[in-house]
């Protein structure tokens, strides 16, 4: 969650954090006993052994690849342990499937929603036991859509039941599965995995309140986050989990952000990142945080004299989606492209990258108007993109590690006709060295690989290219605490010296740790532009809301 | 990082190149059950009868590669060599010489392959439907004017398919393997290659990874018309003649080569050395029959059970890769009780 983020949902947890309930200290009503999950290519989890009371809110956290969605995948049926036992209110499952999981009262809520996107929502909330009329065999709509009505009501939604699932976002879908799991299933133990990733703000509250609400009806909480505030605001326990093993459960008196994330992260490490804005610094190399402080700023100014502009947007315009873009980048500047979700941030990107080709207005590189209608010309330009959703846009995962990382920089390996082995192996080396990558051979194929891993080769992809605009779509999305500190460090202090960059992110933590300048877009437009010496989290996040104070500069 | 035990290194090894342990493994055992099946004439007899059909197998092969397929393949076996020798004799006997005729033959295969690619890239119509109906299309065709064989053909234009080289070896032999191994070159060594490669494992990150993923399917369709009418002219200059029903019901056996060396429908996999494997197992699989004296019903119903063979075995192999990698890990954390 954004740093700024968690201000306003504040106000709704704070009111259920008084009504806390007081969790009944001896009932088990989920145990957890010497839980194991292999796959080829990973140790998910290795022995965990966890207890849940009944009527806690229990928070799981951890770093990317720890085994979090593991861990309750198994507990929901989903995933078959390879060894260990599930106790579920006093019996012993060496196994679950998912209809028996559900029978015991597990609900889960996913991180990506899966509903059937062509079915209405009535019909997806009572998915499979569809409403009867009285002889039991036919489906009773109205009694259906009626039910479905309340059961919206209670969750404040104001939608028509009979739209389709695929014309409401992802984020109302994420509701959507947590009021079936609530009053549908009535499920007695609800999984939330990561369930707030795509939620925006106001779903986010939405959301809370049904969280409060269910602690209240006495439900059991299972929370899955890698966002530590979050997980402040709303467990009454959490368990760390590192490299697939149970480190501590610890009660939320217990611990403060700092001395959780120094769990999460294991002692012997420093822990980096997560809070980046308020951490006492330790590391040698100046964050923008400390630059924007003092007279770091100066050093980093003079290293990097005032350039010409590589990349100028002029009213870039694309129908729906953005309207009268401008801005400029320069050589070794970080230009942040704030906004929430369906803001427009990613789709400019895609623009200028020519995969969402605009409507109209101007793009400069070095001075020049370039035309660039797909990827293969803004790649000729030296233009590059990292896509936000790296399975399906940024991965052939039935290819080699080593193939993947090279994929976009093949002429860098070859001579005139040939793929050059031995470049080919040290290019695909330094990359996987630079990114911290894990895994069996450069050989195995990407789709053996954890995600987190999965997300480093897209990364390391992008970096081999070497190009004069780095466009990065969230580049940080759902990679662990150290991976990202790193790589934020490799984008301010490495991809900078050569290029110009344009970063997105959903959470301001990260484009105020490593940008010289954030633009705010609220649907489609520009609203604002701030320089890193006037980087106020509050302000900048009222901004990302649609409510511009005033701007620091035009754009 | 672990490293893998040697043991498992090398079954890794095995399960990767399984239609050549497959091909070995057949060869060993109708060199002891068939009677002359190892014989050097023999062996000769099975590369010289699977030369048309591993055409097939690898234009098959390198259309799935890019995630599609193509059933007009078998069609083009026939129209290609068709249409260029009737040109060649009938109409134009002046002006076109059997050199000229083989190019034409190739041009013609090409083309029909860069009809299907351009129409599946770029008007976006589903390749089975699309090659479904070029290859009823051109079957048509090719029946309606061309209602009688045609024969004698010109030495040169046969040379290919039936000319001999020092030590009767037959000139299709070192033909088609040269066309293997430069093609398994090209997509294992060149930046072309692997751009093919993954254009067909995923066509969305290849295009955002500056890929020209339209044009790869392009390329795979005309490669594949091209091969097939490559595969026209050797069954042409084997028989003599040439006939409007060449190549019917070759393309199902393609697929069947094709699998069994290692292609997948879902794209991205495959190299044409295993494709070769596959095309070679097809061959021995129906001279043994043929040695032992089976029908060509049964081995017609028996390839087909090879074709569902292959389709285990692949399962198999991703399963049994799966295993190898997990075992090894349970073993090094010592996980196993």
């Amino acid at each position: 969650m954004p740093a700024g983020g968690f201000q306003a949902c504040c106000r709704p947890i704070e009111l259920f954090a008084i009504i806390r309930l007081v969790p009944n200290e001896t009932e088990a009503i989920l145990s957890l006993q010497g839980l194991s999950k292999v796959y080829p290519g990973t140790v998910a989890l290795q022995g965990v052994d966890l207890q849940i009371r009944r009527g806690e809110t229990h928070g799981i956290i951890g770093k990317n690849g720890a085994g979090k969605t593991t861990l309750v995948g198994i507990v929901a049926g989903l995933i078959r342990p390879t060894a260990g036992v599930v106790r579920v209110n006093g019996h012993d499952y060496a196994r679950l499937t998912r209809i028996a999981a559900r029978k015991l009262g597990v609900a889960i809520v996913p991180q990506e929603p899966q509903m059937v996107q062509e079915a209405t929502i009535a019909e997806n909330l009572f998915m499979p036991d569809y409403v009867r009329r009285a002889n039991g065999t036919l489906v009773d709509w109205f009694a259906m859509q009626r039910a479905a009505a309340d059961i919206l009501r209670k969750g404040n939604l104001n939608l028509d039941v009979r739209t389709k699932a695929a014309d409401v976002g992802p984020g109302v879908q994420q509701i959507l599965l947590m009021l079936r799991a609530s009053y549908v299933e009535q499920a007695e133990i609800i999984i939330l995995d990561e369930a707030f990733a795509s939620l925006s703000e106001r779903e986010e509250r939405l959301f809370y309140e049904l969280i409060r609400e269910r602690k209240q009806a006495g439900c059991t909480i299972l929370h899955i986050s890698h966002r530590i505030d979050e997980l402040l605001q709303v467990c009454d326990r959490m368990t760390v989990l590192r490299d697939g093993r149970s480190i501590r459960t610890v009660r939320r008196e217990e611990v403060d952000k700092d001395s959780l994330a120094a769990l999460i992260v294991g002692e012997d490490q420093e822990h980096r990142g997560a809070v980046p804005t308020r951490a006492v610094p330790t590391r040698a190399v100046p964050t923008r945080a400390e630059v924007r402080r003092g007279d770091g700023e100066h050093a980093a100014r003079k290293v990097f004299p005032e350039q010409p502009p590589v990349l100028v947007v002029e009213r870039l315009t694309l129908a729906e989606r953005f309207h009268n873009i401008s801005f400029a980048v320069h050589r070794n500047e970080i230009l942040g492209i704030a906004g929430l979700i369906g803001s427009g941030r990613t789709s400019i990107l895609k623009s200028i990258f020519g995969l969402e080709p605009h409507d109209s207005g101007v793009v400069r590189l070095n001075g020049k108007e370039v035309a660039i209608d797909s990827p293969i010309t803004a790649l000729r330009h030296g233009v590059v993109y990292l896509p936000e959703e790296r399975d399906e846009e940024g991965l052939v995962t039935s290819l080699s590690v080593r193939s993947n990382l090279v994929l976009s920089a093949l002429r860098r390996v070859a001579n005139r006709f040939m793929i050059d082995k031995i470049r080919e192996q040290e290019l695909a080396r330094s990359l996987a060295g630079q990114l911290a990558l894990t895994f069996a051979s450069f050989d195995q194929e990407v789709s053996e690989l954890s995600g987190g891993n999965r997300q480093k080769v897209v990364v390391g992809k992008v970096l081999s290219t070497e190009p004069q605009v780095f466009l990065l779509d969230e580049p940080t999305k759902g990679i662990d605490i150290a991976a990202k500190t790193g790589l934020l460090h490799i984008i301010r202090d490495e991809l900078r010296a050569n290029a110009a960059i344009i970063v997105t992110s959903p959470g301001l933590d990260d484009l105020m740790e490593i940008c010289d300048r954030i633009i705010v877009v609220y649907d489609g437009t520009l609203l604002g532009s701030y320089r890193a010496r006037e980087f106020q989290e509050e302000r900048l996040y009222k901004a990302i809301q649609g409510n511009v104070v005033q701007g620091d500069e035009t754009p | 990082m672990w490293t893998m035990k040697r043991s498992t290194r090398v079954q890794m090894f095995l399960i990767d190149n399984l239609i050549w342990v497959l091909v070995a493994a057949f060869f060993l055992v109708n060199a002891i059950v068939t009677p002359r099946f190892a014989s050097y004439a023999n062996v000769v007899n099975i590369l010289y009868h699977s030369a048309i059909m591993s055409m097939l197998v690898l234009g098959q092969g390198l259309v799935l590669i890019n995630g599609k397929l193509d059933l007009s393949i078998e069609s083009t076996l026939g129209f290609a060599p068709g249409i260029a020798m009737l040109l060649a004799m009938q109409q134009f006997p002046d002006l076109i010489g059997p050199i000229t005729a083989i190019v034409i033959t190739l041009v013609i295969g090409g083309s029909l392959g860069w009809f299907n690619g351009v129409c599946i890239a770029k008007l976006k119509i589903n390749p089975l439907l699309q090659t479904l109906a070029t290859m009823i299309m051109i079957r048509g065709i090719l029946l309606f004017i061309f209602p009688f064989s045609l024969f004698p053909l010109d030495p040169l234009y046969r040379y290919a398919g039936a000319g001999r080289l020092p030590g009767n070896i037959p000139v299709s032999i070192p033909l088609i393997l040269v066309i293997f191994f430069v093609l398994n070159l090209v997509l294992q060594h060149t930046p072309f290659g692997r751009r093919f490669v993954a254009a067909g494992g995923n066509p969305k990150a290849s295009h955002v990874s500056g890929i020209n993923v339209d044009r790869m399917t392009a390329y795979a369709f005309v490669l594949a018309g091209v091969l097939a009418a490559v595969g026209g002219l050797l069954a042409a200059g084997r028989q003599g003649s040439i006939s409007n029903s060449m190549g019917e019901g070759m393309v199902l056996l393609s697929f069947a080569g094709a699998l069994m060396g290692g292609a997948s429908l879902q794209g991205g996999k495959g190299t044409p050395l295993g494709m070769l494997g596959g095309a070679l197992l097809l061959g021995m699989f129906s001279n043994s029959l043929n040695l032992l004296g089976v029908g060509p019903s049964l081995i017609y119903a028996s390839k087909g059970a090879l074709i569902f063979v292959a389709l285990l075995l692949d399962r198999g192999r991703v399963r049994w890769r799966g295993y190898l990698l997990h075992k090894e890990q349970l073993e090094a954390l010592d996980l196993k009780e």
